[in-house]
């Protein structure tokens, strides 16, 4: 072997030349070697920002948990709009690993049956909805037990009460307030949404990410109103049927607390169902207790009669003089609806008499009127802080006319709100102390804590007391008593106010047109005033009067309210007697049930203090009831309501009652 | 222990009567005990990559073995009986008389041939569709390739030795041993099974300019060779989609390669940690084999990458030192073939994780999952280990039998 290796052949290989070959390729491997740590230096050490961002992003997915929508609370705190929290279920049926114990379990859950579930998890699809929109209640132990492939997602619904819908307004799709408090107060209601942070795999299971930074969603603040339900109802109820009863094309309610300027029910009409969101139009969606201003006519006389009254110094029996009721300024005629010669001034005023309230209005002068009806609130806003409020037209003095003053002296030539004339004579009511009127109570966030506080806020002292409470009983009082406003008694208790009846102008004209607005403003108890109220009624066609439309329609506003909110009764600290007769009152009107669901209708009746008595499928619609609705029976009364549950019926229903409306 | 085996070795000796005189006869040995600290060495190393398999095939294996069998230690049980395996393979091997190979050479090369030349003719009268690569059944399924490629190492270190007189000579030499080579390359391109195939014939010709093969022989073989190969490389849809994702954009890199970096670069210099894989979890594809490099550079982070990479090296610089002080040139070009084998497949495999190469099907020796693969390379190893023992023990026997002869017994 050795000489082999000492004198190698041509044809042969040796040692020496193995090691050069063993060499290069030993190179050649270290070359391999070099290049493979280079590259992975290169990706694990100088490219790793790069790849680890590319990495989270594929590792982590964010969902966003919304946060639950505060409700918005009456006076008392029940719910008038609250956001539901619903649950559905979902699977990806690829990674049901046990189908069989998995539909057993919803089964058991929802009552359908085991095959129903079984072909689902059957199918194809990587995703497929098991149930949805069911109760959280219902689906709390599902929710808890992790079924592998199988899912859940919140869905929240914003349910209503359904009244003050103008007020309380609506939210949208995505849970942001598109109209009245809902809007307004979005920010507060809408709370913050959460965002959790989950770790996806290849095949998109999630598991909540350990190490990630989890935003829990915190709920929204809840909103306490001044506004009653019960009361809004009771208000709801009557302007409607005011509405009907005189074929008007509107009508505006409001009730305040005089003393502090909480507003304890505001309503319109027409109106929408909050819930089904039936026939949302600009016209109905608007809140014209603030947003419409009209010419007041006749209850804008308190500005004149408080003028006199401070200004001129003027007494109840002061006599003035009528001009036998007609009186002609520059060419125009001011009309009595009757003819006049000297009377007293109370007279006057419970007569509504225009030509002593013009001729008065320029004895007093146009600065101090003008000063009076600024000091009454009038030409601004009231600061009541409800979306589009409109603060009325006050012209200044310098762009009055001849013919502003007397006019104005019984309520033309000016516009306000309903909501404005009602805060002259809560001003009025609360010895001449203009409060801020206001909806929001307080806003509480979701852990109890008061966020803010709404306190009543005294504005102005429009009129000395002695001023207010002697108008109160002299005239406003008396106008109830024996004037034009009668009808707006309340049995057993003393109310003040005054009608008002004003012609509408028509392309630039009062003449040739019947259309009127008819509204009474008053408070009560007269003697120690409590609440104030407005009813407007914009053109009643059967009846104009505002002492036959307005009027009637206040006195069972407020007399209904008195019968079942027991804060009022305490606040007029009410003796036994007087409650009888109230109680008396206490009959109430069947609403309309048709087209509702079994949940709605109950809630409906309980709230005009009646019951009922469902029979057919339960869970279903209202199809019809035993008592006609408008129908007027005493308290508790059962009715008995036939529910269905075919969607075809519920259908025809909604037509049937759209007809109906349309009849109306 | 060692009485037994020498009594085994002996035997061998005893039947090998036919083999050439030449080859029995030992190279000179070279100063100092370097064969049998490598021996012992590259068993260390083989032991802890197995180690290390094991941990990281469970590791990153687990989603897999879950999703498709339903048992997250799928994966576990198996390679650990395999690795056992693997090491008692080594131990036999390692024991036994590596000439044993050179004297199977010429029928375990014949084998393989027949065997891939079967698996084409089933895939021919359509009982095998797609690519035909395994052969046999159960757990014992085993690449017919795997086998191929130790054949061509086996019968080309028995023909570089038996030829070394006159290795230069281009018909006796040269002809014989590129028809042989290019026999199994073709049978196994024709699987198909390109990339592998190029690696045998990458492992073939390594061997034949170690063996002393003229430069000028090879290269003249391998300058047609590279068109040929070019336009087999393009004759098939996803060998050019693998072309096109390495050598485009990153936008064009294909969903394996997007997220092998992705899992390396989220290792960065220290990784996640064991079993803090992400990619894992369903993201890689192949992650508990091809792409097992991945997971343990993002677990381990560099430092784990070039862990791995330096005890391949180690197999590496043992081969070559084993070779080096082989007993004879059998031995020798057998360390040698075996050991550019393990060590080039696997940086061929990290080259791949790390998109220094185009994808190819090539698995980590000892970590990847795969049992039979892992049984080759042991055996691989067994004889590298056995060939590291041999000169000791020849001369063991020869000591005692000085012994026995001076004390006058009779043997």
């Amino acid at each position: 072997m050795n000489d082999e290796r000492t004198t190698p052949e041509p044809k042969g290989t040796s040692d020496h030349e193995f090691g050069l070959r063993l060499g290069v390729m030993a190179a050649l491997m270290l070359l391999f070697f070099l290049a493979i740590v280079s590259k992975l230096l290169g990706i694990q050490v100088f490219d790793v920002k790069k790849y680890r961002a590319k990495a989270s992003r594929q590792y982590e997915v964010m969902v966003t948990e919304t946060a639950r929508r505060g409700r918005i609370l009456d006076r008392h705190g029940r719910p008038l709009a609250e956001s539901v929290e619903s649950i559905s279920f979902y699977a990806d049926p690829k990674h049901v690993t046990d189908p069989g114990a998995a539909a057993q379990l919803f089964s058991e859950t929802f009552g359908k049956s085991r095959r129903h579930y079984l072909d689902l998890f059957r199918k194809k699809r990587r995703f497929v909805w098991l149930e949805r929109n069911v109760p959280v209640a219902q689906a709390a132990k599902l929710m808890s037990q992790k079924i592998k492939g199988i899912g859940f997602r919140r869905e929240q619904h914003r349910y209503y009460l359904n009244v003050g819908a103008q007020l309380i307004g609506l939210t949208d799709r995505d849970n942001k307030g598109i109209s009245g408090l809902e809007k307004s107060f979005d920010k507060e209601l809408r709370g913050r949404d959460g965002v959790r942070v989950f770790q996806r795999s290849a095949t998109g299971e999630r598991y909540p990410a350990p190490d990630a930074e989890q935003v829990l969603p915190m709920n929204g603040n809840d909103v306490t109103l001044t506004i009653d339900a019960d009361v809004q109802g009771i208000l709801e109820e009557e302007i409607a049927q005011a509405v009907a009863e005189f074929k008007a094309r509107s009508a505006m309610g409001i009730v305040m607390d005089a003393r502090t300027g909480e507003i304890i029910a505001m309503a319109n009409h027409p109106t929408f169902d909050m819930n089904r969101r039936s026939g949302l139009t600009a016209d109905q969606m608007r809140n014209r207790a603030v947003t419409d201003m009209f010419e007041p006519g006749s209850t804008f006389k308190i500005v004149m009669a408080a003028a006199a009254t401070e200004a001129l110094q003027w007494r109840a029996d002061r006599l003035v003089d009528g001009h036998g009721g007609t009186l002609t300024l520059y060419g125009k005629h001011i009309r009595d609806h009757e003819p006049f010669e000297t009377i007293t001034f109370q007279k006057a005023i419970i007569e509504s008499s225009n030509v002593v309230a013009a001729s008065t209005a320029m004895k007093v002068g146009p600065e101090v009127f003008y000063r009076y009806a600024r000091a009454l609130g009038f030409g601004q806003k009231t600061g009541v802080g409800l979306i589009g409020e409109s603060g009325g037209r006050l012209k200044p003095v310098s762009r009055w006319g001849s013919l502003t003053l007397p006019w104005m002296g019984y309520g033309y030539q000016v516009m306000a709100t309903p909501l404005q004339v009602l805060q002259a004579y809560a001003t009025m009511a609360n010895d001449g102390a203009r409060m801020r009127p206001f909806v929001i109570k307080s806003v509480t966030g979701p852990d109890g804590k008061k966020v803010m506080e709404n306190v009543p806020l005294k504005v102005a002292q429009a009129l000395k007391p002695e001023t207010a409470r002697y108008m109160a009983k002299e005239y406003f009082r008396a106008v109830v008593e024996k004037g034009t406003g009668k009808l707006a008694a309340i049995e057993g208790i003393p109310v003040a106010g005054k009608t008002g009846t004003a012609q509408k102008l028509h392309n630039g004209s009062y003449q040739g047109w019947r259309y009127y607005v008819a509204s009474f403003a008053g408070f009560f108890p007269c003697d120690n005033p409590q609440y104030a109220a407005i009813i407007v009624v914009d053109e009643p066609q059967t009846e104009y009067y505002a002492s036959a439309v307005a009027a009637p329609a206040f006195s069972r506003v407020c007399g209904r309210a008195l019968a079942c909110s027991l804060e009022m009764q305490k606040r007029l600290s009410m003796k036994a007697p007087e409650k009888e007769l109230l109680d008396r009152v206490s009959t109430v009107v069947v609403p309309d049930l048709k087209g509702l669901r079994e949940s709605d209708a109950a809630k409906l009746l309980e709230w005009n203090g009646l019951k009922l008595e469902p029979f057919g499928s339960s869970g279903g619609s209202v199809t019809s009831q035993s008592i006609a609705p408008g129908s007027k029976v005493e308290k508790e009364t059962k009715v008995r309501v036939r529910l269905t549950k075919r969607v075809q019926q519920v259908m025809d229903t909604k037509q049937d009652r759209r007809a109906d409306g349309a009849a109306r | 222990m060692k009485l037994s085996d020498l009594k085994l070795n002996l035997d061998f000796d005893l039947e090998l009567d036919d083999s050439p005189a030449e080859s029995m006869a030992l190279l000179p040995a070279l100063p100092g005990r370097g064969d049998s600290i490598a021996g012992k060495m590259l068993f260390l190393i083989v032991a802890l990559l197995m180690c290390i398999g094991v941990v990281v095939v469970y590791s990153s294996g687990a989603g897999w073995a879950e999703q498709k069998f339903s048992d997250p230690q799928y994966f576990l049980w198996r390679q650990l009986t395999f690795a056992v395996a693997g090491m008692a393979m080594i131990f036999v091997v390692g024991a036994i008389d590596y000439h044993i190979f050179r004297k199977i050479s010429k029928l375990f090369l014949f084998v393989s041939i027949g065997l891939l030349a079967l698996l084409l003719l089933l895939k021919l009268v359509h009982v095998i569709h797609g690519a035909a690569r395994w052969i046999g059944f159960g757990a014992l399924k085993f690449q017919a390739s795997d086998l191929a490629k130790y054949a061509i190492i086996f019968h080309f270190a028995r023909l570089l030795s038996e030829k070394k007189a006159y290795i230069k000579d281009l018909h006796d030499g040269y002809y014989p041993m590129l028809v042989l080579l290019m026999t199994v390359v073709a049978l196994v391109a024709l699987e198909p099974n390109f990339s592998t195939a190029s690696l045998i014939a990458i492992i073939g010709f390594t061997l034949m300019f170690i063996g002393g093969i003229r430069i000028k022989y090879l290269l003249a073989t391998a300058l047609p060779l590279i068109p040929i190969a070019a336009v087999f490389a393009i004759a098939a849809p996803y060998r050019v989609a693998r072309l096109v994702s390495f050598g485009g954009g990153e936008k064009e890199f294909s969903y394996q390669v997007r997220q092998a970096l992705l899992g390396l670069g989220n290792g960065g210099l220290f990784g996640l940690g064991l079993g803090a894989s992400k990619q894992r979890d369903l993201y890689l594809p192949l992650s508990y084999n091809d792409f097992v490099f991945v997971v343990i550079g993002e677990e381990y982070g560099f430092i784990g990458a070039m862990l791995i990479l330096l005890l391949f090296a180690g197999i590496f610089v043992c081969g070559i030192i084993i070779a080096k002080r082989a007993p004879d040139l059998f031995g020798r070009y057998v360390a040698i073939g075996v050991t550019f084998a393990i060590v080039f497949f696997a940086f061929i495999n990290i080259a791949v994780s790390s998109h220094l190469m185009p994808t190819t099907g090539v698995a980590l020796p000892f970590i990847s999952y795969g049992g039979t693969a892992l049984l080759f390379n042991s055996l691989g190893i067994g004889l590298l280990v056995s060939i590291s023992r041999y000169r000791k023990k020849v001369e063991t026997m020869e000591r005692a039998q000085a012994l026995l002869e001076s004390k006058g017994g009779v043997l």
